[in-house]
């Protein structure tokens, strides 16, 4: 029903109250935004960030104008959302993250771990990365966009995003080694 | 090609062969190619939801839809900078006719006749209305 309408289209439409219009971007962004949270929480809380997203995007989703590309707008609210599970997290457990900082300091910098270690590893050095370095990671793994589609989407040259994404990687490379 | 642009290149290559399961051997880049792996297994892109979940998640997206409030106005910004642009100009347009001296009047029928300003308010307000509600309808099909 929706399959041709533009992102943009779908969000007008779900403001005025369609709401198989929003279920259709629900459809669209369900699996990448699971994998960006993915990607930077805890396994445990993944589905309620997922969740705390989408009742966030419902609640907000008047204020969305059509200026910017929705999907840039809904990064944004997925951006803050693990932001804030974090404040709420650092407010609640100070006790518990700093013991887990502190057996991850025996933790080598190889990548042959556990994958519960290995996640953290790679979660704690996502997040210390600048957003545009994390935005061109996670579009290429979460969102499985070609490098032409992120240039395309971010509206740059082939070649700049490709040495972007290098540059991500040295410095997640970097702080895997650190770490 | 310097060496940046061709460690951007080979890293692209080697991102995009991991991911497709496609063989990729360079031993001088094994630090990147653990990185690839690492972040692939991490991040998992094909992965959907568990189903419980999705059920869950549609449960509290529905709960949360019933309250939003419904929407009083449904012009977006644009659609109502143009109404007010076209109720400015009606209104320029309105005051300059009835500007025009009492006993003048503007042909403007094919015939030749002639309408009095008064008329040609009207019928410009008219025309003016009808141009915004064309508008709106046009945009709200959308």
């Amino acid at each position: 029903m929706f399959l041709n309408a533009s992102d943009e289209q779908l969000a007008r439409k779900a403001q005025l109250g369609e709401r198989d219009a929003f279920y259709a971007l629900y459809n669209r962004y369900l699996q990448r935004v699971y994998n960006r949270v993915k990607s930077k929480v805890p396994p445990q809380d993944v589905e309620d960030v997922t969740q705390d997203v989408f009742l966030a995007v419902v609640r907000s989703l008047d204020s969305y104008q059509q200026r910017s590309r929705f999907n840039t707008w809904l990064y944004t609210i997925v951006n803050r959302q693990i932001a804030d599970f974090y404040r709420r997290r650092n407010r609640s457990e100070r006790g518990q993250i700093v013991e887990l900082d502190e057996e991850s300091e025996d933790i080598p910098s190889t990548l042959d771990q556990e994958s519960a270690d290995q996640r953290m590893l790679i979660q704690r050095a996502m997040n210390t990365l600048p957003e545009h370095y994390q935005e061109v990671i996670l579009m290429r793994f979460a969102d499985g966009l070609t490098f032409a589609e992120i240039a395309e989407q971010r509206g740059q040259s082939l070649e700049a995003v490709k040495s972007l994404y290098r540059r991500a990687m040295q410095a997640i490379r970097d702080q895997l080694s650190e770490g | 090609m310097d060496n940046d642009s061709r460690l951007d290149e080979k890293l692209a290559k080697m991102t995009d062969a991991i991911l497709n399961d496609q063989p990729f051997d360079d031993a001088d880049d094994e630090g990147y190619r653990r990185v690839i792996v690492a972040l692939q297994q991490t991040i998992q892109p094909s992965q959907r939801p568990p189903e419980p979940f999705e059920t869950r998640l549609q449960e509290a997206i529905n709960t949360e839809w019933s309250r939003r409030p419904r929407r009083r106005s449904t012009m977006t910004p644009t659609m109502r900078y143009l109404a007010v642009a076209a109720a400015v100009a009606l209104l320029v347009v309105g005051i300059l006719i009835i500007g025009l001296p009492p006993n003048s009047s503007l042909p403007v029928t094919a015939g030749g006749d002639s309408l009095t300003p008064e008329a040609l308010v009207i019928l410009l307000g008219g025309v003016g209305i009808a141009a915004v509600a064309g508008i709106i309808y046009w945009r709200s099909r959308r």
